[in-house]
């Protein structure tokens, strides 16, 4: 068969596109104006490993979210260099436990990701993640910190983002696991898992100066379809963050859940944010996501199942 | 087998360059050639009247230059190799310009560090390689690296080859790249029409192991069958051989031994032999000029007005010795610049004189010092950034941040923003109640210069945070954390200055992303 340069090109255009395309264009802000089932979340107080495995069991166990054969994006807290202790980000043994649970559940790999902070190499490794999830089969922790790993997808409806540019990964994953660790936020107030989903995205610098934040993060938590969030509440930054030190309490529970309202909704009544505490309702952008439709952040209106182990 | 020799150093020098940041952990310093330097370190110490360990590597190469002349720049110097390489065909240079010229430079040189001012470094073979790695080949390499991951990802991504798909290399960039490959261009196009111009007649290295050699006594030899017939004299590559063939200066002569090859009769040997008598010199006043020059030089730039009052940003590295004894210690070779992991590390222009091209600057927007790493100072030569332990060099304070309120997104436009503040290490940019609204200031006790805060500013263009050299600390001697303490300096990590919005009233507590009720 004779190939002309013209055929090569052509050919090798379309293959590039189709290669760099999104398999599916991304949830563009969906209406959430049908009525969404009552919301069911887990609290699991005592040890990390043991309240992750449980919370995750009550919530309808990891086989609910993960079938044989998906690849699954993990999305921890490790955008600080700092070590465990610091509370800044996720801790290892919550990312660990997690992604043994995937990788039981048949998932054929697992990719922990985030965008951190500089250095991020050491961010990887001070956080402790690369280490705990280093024996782990078919798992693989990276930072990320190239734009070319980065995609940039439509936000349709947006009104605060037109677009954004989001870890390929998340993109090309059958499910998405947030794993945010409680913290306090000096901007935002707190930081759980929709402000943690900042880490999934090129411009950060974009939502701080640009855009109202509270609402842009209700707006990017609509548009990455998180399948199931876990909340490592096992410790909170209670002042001082995200970066610390600061004062940091023991509040040792694990929340997860598939409302990402709910959840996070659920984590600020966990600790005394700033010495005080205050009400879900009153953190801006979980309110603008329950505004969205995105879940709820009344408690009342959801099942909160707890448990201690 | 010179060739192979050559090669062979050729490569360890690239291998301890390329290996920069783990070579500590092997056998050889990772600054060994610079180190061995005697002209650089030689400089560095009559610049600074500062002794360092690097005056001791540099013994074995005089020593050899006693024993053999030469004998470094023929089968060592990793520059010479590569001029031999690029050679054109004619591989006997005419000569560009006078052999003297060398002898000169050096005493040029040597004037200028006796008078404190340390310019070895911009012509010394070794330093001058060195740059040429750091500001070429190394961003060079790093751009194919990256070029070829980008080609490879599509695939690595189908084959889910995820390490390959997931590969980032840094990018590291600098801001004398253009003036560097210029200079390269330049010597190495000469190079290509006058082979070794550069080692006959500019090298001061050479010149100072020439000086050595004159008393040394592992020489060529001609035995009594020679028949004159100048076929070595016109082989010789470094014109080291006279009119007279049994005669030869050794202070030229690179024991290359092309002249024992091309002799018809083998006359000529290397081995003992007594030192020749020395040929004249009519060179007095050239070497008379050319101190003066040097002493002119070392003038110009002790008494440029930058010396005296600085109004540019000049952030010197961590741990670097106080400015004038940097001046005198730092040999420009660009090591710091390569080993610096946020590329930071920048060579000046014009920032802290005309005497401090190349020396190393902090470019704080470009990315912050990395506050778990002190590696500037594990690589630095001569000792002009003194090595730290990380808790020491936490506290040799690089400078202060300062907030252009003109700016700052929060003060001159009332935006949330709070990016300096998430990003320092030691919450030294804290949140205070004025005119209504949350204001950030700085702590100038609990910052040490690192210069996060600066990379992140989203504001384009200049930061509406900078890092300026105020409040440095630069001592040739002593611990930074005893000064720190001295000065009452608050770089723990301590808990964060939020105490004061857990202060007044509830209104003013919380963060602006929750609604007080």
């Amino acid at each position: 068969m004779n190939i002309t340069r013209r055929d090569f090109l052509g050919k090798t255009a379309v293959f590039t596109a189709a290669a760099t395309l999104p398999p599916a264009l991304f949830h563009p802000l969906k209406s959430f104006a049908e009525p969404q089932p009552k919301a069911t979340i887990a609290a699991v107080t005592g040890s990390r490993v043991d309240a992750v495995k449980k919370a995750v069991s009550m919530i309808g166990g990891m086989e609910l979210f993960v079938k044989k054969g998906s690849r699954v994006c993990l999305k921890p807290n490790m955008s600080f260099p700092h070590e465990p202790d610091r509370a800044t980000n996720t801790h290892p043994e919550v990312v660990a436990t997690v992604a043994r649970l995937c990788i039981d559940a048949g998932a054929a790999e697992v990719i922990i990701i985030d965008y951190p902070f500089n250095p991020p190499e050491k961010c990887l490794k001070l956080s402790g993640i690369a280490d705990a999830c280093k024996g782990i089969k078919n798992t693989h922790a990276f930072v990320i910190y190239n734009e070319n790993l980065f995609q940039s997808i439509p936000i349709i409806n947006g009104k605060e983002l037109k677009e954004v540019q989001l870890i390929k990964d998340v993109l090309h994953s059958d499910v998405i696991i947030s794993l945010p660790t409680a913290k306090s936020h000096s901007t935002t107030g707190v930081s759980l898992g929709m402000k943690g989903l900042m880490g999934l995205i090129w411009d950060r610098r974009y939502f701080h100066a640009s855009v109202d934040i509270n609402k842009a993060i209700a707006e990017l938590a609509a548009t990455v379809k998180v399948n199931l969030v876990i909340l490592d509440a096992s410790r909170a930054l209670l002042n001082a963050g995200p970066s610390g030190p600061g004062l940091i309490d023991f509040p040792k529970t694990i929340v997860a859940g598939t409302d990402q309202v709910a959840v996070d909704a659920y984590g600020v009544t966990l600790a005394k944010w700033y010495g005080q505490g205050f009400a879900p309702a009153q953190v801006k952008h979980i309110a603008a996501a329950q505004q969205l439709g995105l879940g709820t952040c009344n408690l009342d209106e959801v099942t909160v199942l707890k448990a201690q182990v | 087998m010179r060739r192979w020799m050559q090669l062979g150093v050729l490569g360890l020098f690239g291998l301890l360059f390329a290996l920069n940041p783990l070579a500590e952990k092997l056998v050889l310093p990772p600054d060994l050639f610079l180190k061995a330097d005697p002209l650089l370190s030689l400089s560095a110490f009559c610049a600074s009247w500062r002794f360092h360990e690097s005056l001791l590597y540099g013994l074995p190469v005089l020593l050899m230059a006693l024993l053999a002349g030469r004998f470094f720049c023929g089968w060592l110097c990793p520059l010479g190799t590569l001029f031999d390489l690029c050679a054109g065909k004619s591989k006997v240079g005419r000569l560009l310009c006078s052999p003297q010229w060398k002898l000169r430079l050096l005493v040029l040189l040597a004037a200028a560090a006796l008078l404190g001012s340390n310019l070895a470094g911009l012509i010394d073979p070794l330093a001058f390689l060195t740059r040429m790695f750091t500001f070429i080949a190394y961003p060079l390499v790093m751009l194919i690296t990256a070029t070829g991951i980008e080609l490879l990802r599509p695939l690595a991504d189908y084959l889910r080859l995820l390490t390959l798909s997931h590969a980032q290399v840094a990018q590291p960039v600098f801001s004398l790249i253009l003036l560097t490959v210029m200079l390269c261009a330049i010597l190495f196009t000469l190079n290509h029409r006058f082979p070794r111009f550069w080692c006959r007649s500019c090298c001061p290295l050479g010149a100072l192991l020439g000086i050595v050699a004159r008393i040394g006594f592992f020489r060529r030899r001609v035995a009594t069958s020679c028949t004159s017939c100048m076929q070595c004299a016109s082989a010789c590559p470094t014109g080291a051989i006279c009119e007279e063939p049994r005669q030869y200066r050794p202070k030229e002569c690179i024991y290359c031994t092309a002249c024992t090859t091309v002799c018809p009769v083998q006359a000529i040997s290397f081995g003992y032999a007594p030192a020749p008598a020395p040929l004249p010199d009519r060179e007095r006043r050239g070497l008379l000029a050319s101190a003066a020059a040097g002493a002119f030089a070392a003038f110009s730039i002790k008494k440029d007005v930058l010396a005296k009052s600085n109004p540019n940003r000049l952030i010197r590295p961590p741990g670097a010795l106080p400015e004038p004894e940097f001046q005198g210690a730092c040999v420009r070779c660009g090591q710091c610049m390569k080993i610096c992991p946020t590329n930071t590390l920048q060579p000046c222009l014009f920032e802290s004189g005309i005497g401090g091209i190349w020396s190393p600057r902090l470019d704080t927007r470009l990315a912050g010092c990395d506050q778990t790493c002190a590696l500037c100072g594990t690589v630095c030569p001569t000792g002009a950034i003194r090595e730290l332990q990380l808790e020491e060099k936490k506290h040799a304070k690089i400078g202060t941040a300062a907030i252009d309120a003109g700016r700052c997104l929060v003060w001159a436009q009332d935006r949330l923003c709070l990016i300096c503040d998430e990003q320092c290490p030691y919450d030294a940019i804290v949140f205070r109640w004025k005119d209504g609204t949350r204001k950030p200031f700085v702590i100038d006790t609990r910052c040490n210069g690192c210069g996060f805060c600066e990379q992140v500013c989203p504001v384009q263009g200049r930061s509406a945070i900078e890092v300026w050299q105020h409040g440095e600390i630069r001592l040739s001697q002593g611990s930074y954390s005893e000064k720190a303490q001295e000065l009452k300096l608050d770089l723990k990590e301590n808990a964060g200055d939020d105490a004061f919005i857990m202060q007044g009233e509830p209104s003013e507590k919380l963060p602006d992303g929750v609604i007080t009720k």
